[in-house]
């Protein structure tokens, strides 16, 4: 009656480990991860019995925590849209995906402080592309890219007023188009120093958390 | 024709023999198979006695204390090693600067703590204030862009771990491995020496406790039949309860040989008594027969088909069980009723019920159902039970695992420990409602056995969770944003 067998010999820990690049993970983290994805995936009856080698939105739909989140159906679609395929989540991608988010450990007091110096700095990409996930971007800058990726809903690299607007009705569910109208218009103005129907690019949102220890905020402990 | 021709030869050898032949022939066979069987035979005695007398010779503690000191070598050898392997993988890897190298020392375990969100808040607030300072003349709702980021981590702290699904699965990795292999994570055997202990232990449990527990197991099958005749016939009298009440005490004893349980009762001056309700956690079948083994129960359910119909039938010799018809058991006020009934009567034993509904993992207790807890006639009588992971783990995954499937894993592990605790009694107080008097007692059961305390229903180990609970915090939300 174990929680689960070790990690299969199909997935190859060591390649995971090493691919995860500059975030890499230890072995007892991924196995950690292992744990909680097979506990995760259960056929469409809901039991155990029926493993499906990938996670899907009702799987994640399932956990109560999850789904009496706000923002739970915003999150799982820039989720999957991001690091899963077809609406689906394998273990490789879910690795990919927290490993990004995972808290940096003893020895990571020079990389904050490092990284905190960094600032995006967009040359002569388009907006769309300053948003794409680069290999060479810092944990910082990736979690950065995912939070503005949660706000942009329409999906053109900048925040208009549009998208905080339907950011706000998922959140507060209950609020009249235009109650929300105003929050946002009012929101937006805050970054483009009022003027009228302009948008918020990626630099401008970075520029606003960089005051914040983002690294910390947005850290998750990975291991039980 | 050979075989013919042997069997003509046979019979006629053995019909030339005189009557004083034939029986000396037909003693000596007997008392060979007599002596062949004799350790099996007096073994059963002696099981048997030792479960009417209630004693027990103390093997079971010993073997435990051999199986820990067994263990604890075990894990020091894997411990060892895996320090070794950590360190090879660590040195083979790219070094980087940015990389965060672990050193497999113990610290590991010791993942550094997020710092408290309430403090992120308030530098947060700072920080933000001076730039939405305005209350805007149009409305006074503040909304920043950091609010998703607060709820987008609660998010993914969900994803990663949450309190309730974690309770439907077997409990983490321990500590000490405890040569299973079902139950580690990670038991990559290699080390030559814990490979050895593990086939080994694999041996002993498979093919030397798994038959002896088998036929203790059709030992106590005997028992109960032989007690069902010897009730069937007995004329009705006050003397056949008492009957029924040590039959099924002796019964449940040597069931519980079967799994190599070793009980330890505690407070047991507030064992439930007649005419009252006894609530427990629910961790595993094998609960009934935990319990049972130091008091009779009456039990209630729906009446089944079949084998399992046979079994309850023959129970309800022992003692008087309140069985349902599968159409009754909707109706929860003809439920409340009959138990109503049952605590009238004197002489009914202790009704036993499991508010959870359904087996959760032992680390945690789960949202009571309010049904029993309404019935205000009879004093609630609470108990925690707590298994001993290390020997064996009691805990049923029935999404995972068929019943025959687990038995024959509990009867293969190690030994299943257990330790009982009977709360005090409690009864409803004049203004409680129902719900509020289930909460007490469950608080009260988790404080003893040591569980987190969970207001989730354990129906959602098989259920999708509701979607009132998203409004609420959507209304939160907006409360928030309101206030600020």
């Amino acid at each position: 009656m174990g929680a689960t067998a070790s990690v299969p010999d199909t997935i190859d820990v060591d390649e995971i480990t090493f691919n995860t690049g500059k975030w890499r993970l230890s072995k007892r983290q991924i196995s950690s991860l292992w744990t909680r994805f097979y506990e995760l995936d259960r056929d469409g009856r809901g039991d155990a019995k029926g493993y499906k080698g990938y996670l899907d939105a009702v799987d994640l739909g399932r956990v109560p925590k999850f789904n009496q989140n706000p923002i739970a159906k915003r999150l799982i679609k820039v989720i999957f849209d991001d690091f899963g395929s077809n609406g689906k989540l394998t273990f490789r991608q879910f690795v990919d995906f927290m490993s990004t988010f995972a808290q940096r450990e003893r020895g990571s007091h020079n990389q904050r402080r490092r990284s905190s110096a960094q600032t995006i700095t967009s040359t002569t990409k388009t907006d769309l592309e300053s948003i794409r996930y680069c290999p060479n971007d810092t944990a910082r800058t990736r979690k950065i890219k995912f939070i503005f990726r949660m706000y942009d809903v329409d999906h053109d690299g900048r925040l208009s007023k549009e998208d905080v607007q339907e950011i706000l009705k998922m959140m507060v569910g209950q609020i009249s188009d235009e109650e929300a109208s105003i929050i946002a218009e009012k929101v937006v103005g805050e970054f483009t120093e009022r003027q009228t129907n302009s948008t918020v690019s990626l630099e401008n949102f970075e520029s606003t958390l960089h005051t914040l220890d983002f690294n910390d905020k947005m850290g998750l402990k990975l291991l039980k | 024709m050979l075989q013919v021709k042997r069997f003509n030869r046979l019979y006629h050898y053995w019909s030339s023999w005189s009557l004083k032949q034939r029986v000396t022939f037909a003693v000596q066979l007997f008392a060979i198979l007599g002596i062949l069987c004799l350790p099996v035979i007096s073994i059963a005695a002696l099981v048997l006695t030792l479960a009417v007398l209630n004693m027990t010779l103390g093997i079971r503690r010993f073997y435990v204390k051999v199986l820990t000191f067994l263990f604890d070598y075990a894990t020091k050898i894997k411990k060892d090693k895996e320090i070794a392997i950590e360190a090879d993988f660590v040195s083979m890897g790219p070094s980087t600067p940015h990389s965060e190298l672990h050193f497999a020392d113990s610290s590991i375990d010791s993942a550094i703590e997020l710092s408290p969100l309430d403090a992120m808040k308030k530098e947060d607030d700072a920080a933000q204030s001076s730039r939405i300072s305005r209350a805007s003349s149009q409305s006074d709702i503040q909304f920043r862009f950091s609010d998703i980021l607060d709820y987008t981590r609660q998010g993914l702290e969900a994803i990663v771990d949450d309190e309730v699904t974690k309770r439907f699965t077997s409990a983490d990795e321990m500590a000490v491995w405890n040569l299973l292999t079902r139950t580690q994570q990670q038991h990559e055997l290699f080390s030559l020496r814990v490979t050895i202990l593990w086939f080994l232990g694999f041996l002993i449990r498979y093919f030397i406790l798994f038959p002896f527990r088998l036929c203790l197991f059709f030992l106590a099958m005997f028992w109960m039949m032989g007690a069902i005749l010897f009730l069937k016939y007995l004329p009705i009298s006050k003397g056949k309860l008492r009957f029924g009440f040590y039959i099924n005490i002796v019964l449940h004893r040597i069931l519980s040989r079967v799994f190599s349980a070793i009980i330890t009762f505690h407070n047991t001056e507030h064992r439930a008594k007649c005419g009252s309700i006894c609530v427990a956690n629910h961790t595993s079948p094998i609960d009934v027969i935990i319990l049972s083994t130091d008091n009779g129960f009456s039990m209630i359910g729906q009446k089944h088909g079949g084998f399992f119909g046979l079994v309850q039938r023959s129970l309800s010799q022992t003692a008087n069980h309140i069985w349902f018809e599968r159409s009754e058991t909707k109706d929860r006020h003809m439920v409340a009723e009959k138990m109503r009934e049952h605590i009238k009567n004197p002489t009914n034993l202790p009704i036993l019920i499991f508010p959870e509904g359904t087996c959760i993992n032992n680390t945690s207790v789960m949202m009571f159902k309010k049904g029993c807890f309404e019935i205000d006639e009879a004093p609630i009588y609470p108990v925690a039970i707590k298994y001993d992971n290390r020997f064996g783990d009691a805990f049923w995954n029935s999404s995972k695992h068929q019943l025959v499937q687990y038995l024959i894993l509990m009867m293969t592990s190690w030994a299943i420990v257990v330790d009982v605790y009977y709360l005090p009694p409690m009864r409803i107080q004049p203004n409680e409602l129902s719900t509020d008097f289930a909460r007490r007692v469950k608080a009260a059961i988790a404080k003893q056995g040591g569980f987190v305390d969970l207001e989730w229903d354990g129906g959602l180990k098989r259920s999708l969770p509701k979607a009132d609970f998203r409004e609420e915090e959507q209304r939160k939300f907006y409360e928030m944003l309101k206030t600020e």
